[in-house]
């Protein structure tokens, strides 16, 4: 009994012992070094609401419900994020309603399941209510008004979902009345919300049934709310192409798009519609998926058409007439707002050059004020403005002045303020699109101008025919060349202003500053400046979209290495209007397109099913990129003749796999050329998963031309575990449920031979999983659903016996299968997402970057993770440095590179070796971006920037003075000694 | 056909590795548990998959800093559910209420600036909840917390390393400076403290050389001494000499 006792607590006590003993090394930043390296910037996504605020006399914010399902306040005066809150994820459209009127701020999210009150001034949660309908549109919300001693004030909130109409209270969120707007079997489609004037409130839903129902609700003091339903026939009605609204005299206004007619009828009392079609009113639209109505303000009569992206026509409808009021062409967008009692209507038009011009009329008489009107710069790099709203106030002598928010179509926010005559400011802009990266790269700034003379006289173009003569001119050139820009640099350091603001960003000497290359979902591209996050260029692609993942393909086809050839980049996306492929290829340092005649990119006639970079390159140092298309040929961008003869000497060594999500199937190809120069794809293997259930979440391979500097592991024998270093290694992490039992199924799979070299499965564990694939080893992270927690597996493959040509690497000459070593930790939280550390030449330890579901973004040393690690610590492994075993991993405060930032909504990572082996720069990006850089192996090729210069050289100098005096008193001791 | 042949084969290795990988996965559960054992009790079980629909329990609580108003620290505080799975957020007096089916859920305060301990909150089908602490390790434990949730802050979050600074004493009572500088203050020092001129000291010094080596047999040591303190006081004459003459 005893023996057995001591003999289970003697590891526990040697762990506990251990435990004391090795405390892994936490590299913590220090307090003073706050924004010296990281910048983080926040953002709100494609604002889809806004409101002026009206709770204090002097408006400063603005309030805005955003598609990234972001409500927050912003300063209207700085564009600085006041508050902001984000909401529950996962609606396309995002913030349903942003409803604002005097102290009360109401939002409604997730299809109207979520509404909330917040406090305008501090943006505290007053009340909440949470449903759990799961709609699958966005809902509409009203705030309906009471009358009380002569003054209106907002008494409660109408949400109206597809299913449910809700009245809940605006002082504490209670649910007053919740009715179904249905009857039972039926579903709704569009629908409008209306209070009248008398405070009775309509719900007008529009049925796939080709019927438009309309029910009143009537408030009865002390009984609630009675409701009287009407359903009227409307053959017309289509749920896809409808819109309707209501004026302020209770007309309903239905907008149809497909028969371009537009249709009223009364809500009060009306049984039928009346028809009007737009040409009988001299208009029609021959866009037919931009025509839209909406109501011009609450308790107004006009109702404002949109016939394409810049037409209007303002209307005044009855319940059975339609007369056109204004018609307005080349305007983009309007808004109304109410001044000294009147309403005027804003607009953005297009001005007569490349500007825009906001302007106003009155809507009582239909006359443009002059005072109203200003006019800014309109860049193309903006597109078109979507959406204004304007705030009024009274300026000193009187008159209107007012402020205008611009949405503009990539996404951009811009701030504007009427300056004397007519001339417009931005005060400020907020570059939205940034909150929604779907590819990014940084890539190396070009070398200095003295640099790139070295280049042009060294580089390889140069080499060939010159003569000794040439040769010897050319370097007397750019030594004069040389002294000339030495002189202009004392030149530059007497006064300093002149030309450092117009100087092109350039490389510097650690090559940690890098150009940020970001493409948007938006279609604009940015290139940030790593230093600050400041924005270098911009170039917007209007006709652009995502693949169907929410990837766009970036690629650097050529680096900044190779002067005098410019660097060049390669988008490759899905064209708006047609779903098949776009090219754009661009300088990645400048943002201008290669091809001038290609300015919003190349449009391809087939649909993108993969692209990939090659790995080889021509003459030109240009990697040729390879898109497969959906009948599985192969276009070869460029497609001229140096590259394919670089693909022709490469012939049959490409390999490429696709994997099939949809049947988790895996299919590895050749690349091929054939006789007459067509490249082709040959099928070289075919994997199809075991279990069918199953899905593919990740294919992930090694980084391409990784680094790795170790080719082994030293034991404490001094024996050498050598790693299994397959380039071609993917890792495929599969999803599924098996016997009602969720289960992950790990594969490792050569990409060549389509070889499983080694699978693993967890039972009862599901996703999200992160993988992160580097060198010989795997680490992904799961959720046990058995012991309810987060766990991080560890896979480390090391060759299972003897030499081997270890120089070159060939799958198809391998046999034996790898040693493969595992251990899981328990990890105490989700993560959003994973990367790892990636340095130039593979030197430093690697370190994991996690980022955690608070917003932190976290290091996790490599070295902790490892499977070697003991539960009974020896002599052998100390030596070794290993740690010991222990099971749970402990997020350390230290270890957060955000410190008490929170950084949201990260879905990405992207690190880029610096030219420092110590240094990787991160950027983490998602909603807010965040850079800064890691040493994983603390700064060993640097001097700390704590270095105590002071002290080094006092104590020098003081020993040089000491060495002085000492020799001065020796020599007078010597003097003295022979006077004696 | 070759093809399909070679996928066959791959598939029946697939499977072999499969089995070796539970294997595998069993024994590293059983690690990362702790040795401990696990029995699960029935009425706290997760109940997923009823197919039944979702019905939402309330879970409240509430959250303070000592010594902080509510409006100076919630402004940047949220609850997260299961690691962002809910949301909830704080009103003006650090209440909270969260929304979620009936399971088991790790409710945590997140906060920039104060440290929060997280609970877990189980919720039967029935709606009844419970709170108790999070042990990751042995996940059954039951450590109960109050329900309505709790949450009182641990204090300020570190997120730095605090620098190191040069000081003087770090300096001083460095072991190597105290190695070289006491010996070298004994050498310097302690022979011009002691008078030699004095006779009754030198008397003493005298005796106590005697008592220290009674031993006759050593007289070098004496002989050592004397030369020592006899070398000094020429020193001190020559010194005095040259006092005098410039005198």
């Amino acid at each position: 009994m005893t023996g057995q006792g001591q003999g289970f607590s003697l590891p526990w006590i040697l762990l506990t012992a251990a435990l004391v003993l090795h405390v892994p090394p936490t590299s913590g930043m220090y307090e003073d070094q706050i924004g010296k390296f990281d910048w983080h910037q926040q953002y709100i996504g494609a604002v889809r609401q806004a409101a002026f605020d009206q709770s204090a006399p002097v408006s400063k914010r603005i309030f805005v419900g955003t598609e990234s399902n972001v409500v927050a306040a912003i300063n209207s005066r700085t564009g600085q994020l006041a508050w902001r809150h984000v909401q529950e994820r996962g609606d396309p459209w995002g913030v349903d309603a942003v409803l604002h009127k005097g102290n009360v701020l109401v939002t409604v999210c997730s299809g109207g399941d979520a509404v909330r009150a917040w406090d305008p001034a501090s943006g505290t949660l007053l009340w909440e209510f949470l449903a759990k309908e799961k709609n699958d549109s966005p809902a509409k919300a009203l705030l309906v008004e009471g009358r009380q001693d002569e003054r209106s004030h907002v008494e409660s909130v109408a949400v109206l979902t597809k299913k449910t109409l809700r009245i809940l209270s605006a002082v504490d969120g209670h649910e007053m009345v919740s009715t179904e707007v249905w009857s039972s079997g039926e579903t709704g489609g569009i629908s409008v919300l209306h209070q009248a004037s008398n405070g009775q409130l309509y719900a007008v839903s529009i049925s796939s049934q080709a019927a438009v129902q309309i029910v009143s609700y009537t408030h009865v003091p002390g009984k609630g709310y009675e409701a009287v339903k009407r359903v009227i026939p409307a053959g017309w009605a289509l749920p896809q192409s409808t819109q309707c609204v209501v004026t302020g005299d209770n007309i309903l206004v239905c907008s149809e798009a497909s028969t371009n007619s537009l249709h009223t009828i009364s809500l009060v009392d009306g049984s039928g519609f009346t028809t009007v079609t737009l040409l009988s009113l001299g208009f029609n639209s021959w866009q037919p998926d931009s025509l839209a109505i909406s109501a011009v303000q609450v308790g107004r009569k006009e109702v404002l058409l949109r016939l394409s992206q810049d037409h209007y026509v303002l209307l005044q409808a009855t319940a059975d007439t339609i007369t056109v009021l204004k018609d307005l062409p080349n305007v983009y967008a309007t808004t109304t707002a109410r001044s000294q009692d009147r309403d005027i209507m804003f607009m953005v038009k297009k001005g007569t050059k490349d500007e825009l011009v906001v302007t106003g009329f009155y809507l009582q008489n239909l006359k443009e004020d002059q005072a109203l009107t200003q006019m800014i710069a309109h860049p193309l790099h903006y597109g078109s403005p979507q959406q204004v709203t304007v705030y009024t106030f009274l300026k000193r002598d009187g008159s209107t002045g007012y402020r205008a928010l611009l949405q503009m179509e990539d996404q951009t926010l811009l701030m504007l303020q009427q300056l004397q005559g007519n001339q417009g400011h931005v005060m400020w802009q907020r570059n939205e699109a940034l909150a929604s990266i779907s590819a990014v790269d940084q890539v190396d700034l070009p070398v200095s101008e003295t640099e790139s003379k070295f280049e042009e006289e060294f580089g390889e173009e140069s080499e060939e025919d010159l003569s000794i003569w040439q040769m010897f001119t050319r370097r007397i050139t750019t030594q004069l060349e040389q002294l000339k820009d030495l002189a202009d640099k004392f030149e530059e350091y007497r006064k300093p202003k002149a030309k450092q603001v117009e100087k092109q960003l350039e490389r510097d000497p650690f090559n940690l500053r890098k150009m940020i290359v970001a493409v948007t979902s938006a279609g604009k591209l940015y290139g940030l400046d790593s230093a600050n996050g400041d924005i270098v260029w911009q170039y917007f692609l209007p006709n652009i979209r995502c693949f169907g993942q929410g990837e766009m393909y970036l690629f650097v086809q050529r680096t900044t290495a190779h002067f005098p050839h410019p660097p060049q980049a390669m988008l490759v996306a899905q064209d708006k209007a047609t779903g098949n492929g776009l090219v754009f290829t661009f300088n990645p340092t400048t943002g201008q397109p290669v091809n001038a005649s290609a300015v919003s990119g190349i449009l391809q006639p087939f649909k993108v099913l993969q692209a990939i970079l090659l790995p080889v390159m021509n003459n030109h140092h240009l990697h040729p990129v390879m898109i497969v298309d959906s009948d599985h040929g192969v276009h070869i961008f460029p497609p001229s003749s140096s590259v394919l003869s670089v693909l022709k000497k490469n012939n049959g060594k490409i390999f490429l796999h696709a994997a099939d999500l949809e049947k988790s199937t895996l299919t590895g190809f050749s690349l091929t050329t054939l006789k007459d120069g067509k490249v082709e794809l040959a099928q070289a293997w075919h994997l199809s998963l075991p279990i069918p259930s199953q899905k593919i979440v990740s294919v992930v391979p090694r980084r391409a031309n990784e680094h790795v500097h170790s080719q082994g592991r030293v034991l404490s024998d001094r024996s050498v575990m050598y790693k299994y270093l397959n380039p071609n290694l993917l890792a495929v992490m599969t999803e599924g449920i098996e016997r009602d039992i969720p289960l992950l199924t790990l594969y490792l799979v050569d990409a060549v031979t389509g070889q499983v070299v080694y699978s693993m499965q967890h039972k009862r564990a599901s996703g999200p999983v992160h993988l992160v694939h580097s060198e010989n080893w795997v680490v992904y992270h799961y959720w046990n659903g058995k012991f309810r927690r987060h766990e991080v597996t560890v896979l480390e493959l090391f060759e299972s016996q003897g030499d081997r040509n270890s120089t070159t690497f060939s799958s198809l000459s391998t046999q034996s299968l790898p040693l493969v070593l595992q251990q899981a930790y328990i990890f105490p939280m989700g993560l959003s997402a994973m990367a790892v550390s990636n340095t130039e030449r593979g030197i430093t330890a690697r370190s994991l970057l996690l980022a955690l579901p608070n917003g932190g973004l976290m290091t996790l040393p490599k070295n902790i993770l490892d499977p070697r690690r003991p539960i009974i610590p020896t002599k052998q492994h100390q030596e070794e440095g290993v740690y010991p075993y222990i099971p749970e991993l402990h997020v350390n405060p230290m270890t957060l590179l955000t410190y008490n930032q929170s950084i949201e909504g990260i879905r990405g990572i992207h690190i880029g070796a610096a030219g420092l082996e110590s240094t990787s720069v991160v950027l983490a990006y998602g909603l807010d971006l965040f850079y800064t850089r890691i040493m994983p192996s603390q700064m060993f090729d640097v001097l700390k920037e704590d270095f105590d210069y002071f002290f080094i050289s006092s104590i020098l100098l003081g020993l040089v003075m000491a060495t002085l005096i000492t020799h001065r008193l020796a020599a007078m001791k010597t003097l003295n000694r022979s006077w004696r | 056909m070759e093809i399909a042949k070679g996928g066959q084969s791959y598939l029946i290795l697939l499977v072999l590795m499969n089995l070796a990988a539970v294997g595998r996965v069993l024994s590293q559960e059983d690690v990362s548990v702790g040795g401990g054992a696990v029995s699960s009790s029935a009425g706290w079980e997760e109940e997923n998959g009823t197919g039944a629909a979702p019905t939402t329990f309330k879970v409240e609580g509430k959250a303070m800093v000592p010594g902080l108003k509510t409006l100076e620290w919630i402004g940047d505080a949220k609850i997260i559910v299961d690691h962002g799975a809910y949301l909830g957020f704080f009103r003006m007096d650090g209440s909270f209420s969260l929304y979620v089916p009936s399971g088991s859920f790790v409710v945590e305060v997140v906060s920039p600036t104060w440290a929060f301990e997280p609970a877990r909150v189980d919720v039967t089908a029935k709606g009844k909840i419970r709170a108790r602490k999070v042990n990751l390790l042995q996940i059954q434990k039951n450590d109960p917390l109050p329900y309505p949730l709790r949450f009182k802050s641990k204090g300020r979050i570190n997120y730095f390393e605090r620098r190191e600074q040069w000081r003087i004493t770090d300096f001083l009572f460095n072991h190597m400076v105290i190695m070289m500088v006491l010996p070298l203050v004994l050498l310097l020092i302690l022979p011009k403290m002691i008078n030699t001129n004095d006779p009754e000291m030198q008397r003493e010094m005298q005796q106590s050389m005697n008592m220290l080596s009674p031993n006759k047999d050593l007289p070098d040591m004496s002989e050592f001494f004397t030369k020592m303190f006899g070398g000094g006081e020429t020193k001190k004459t020559t010194t005095s000499r040259k006092v005098k003459r410039r005198q």
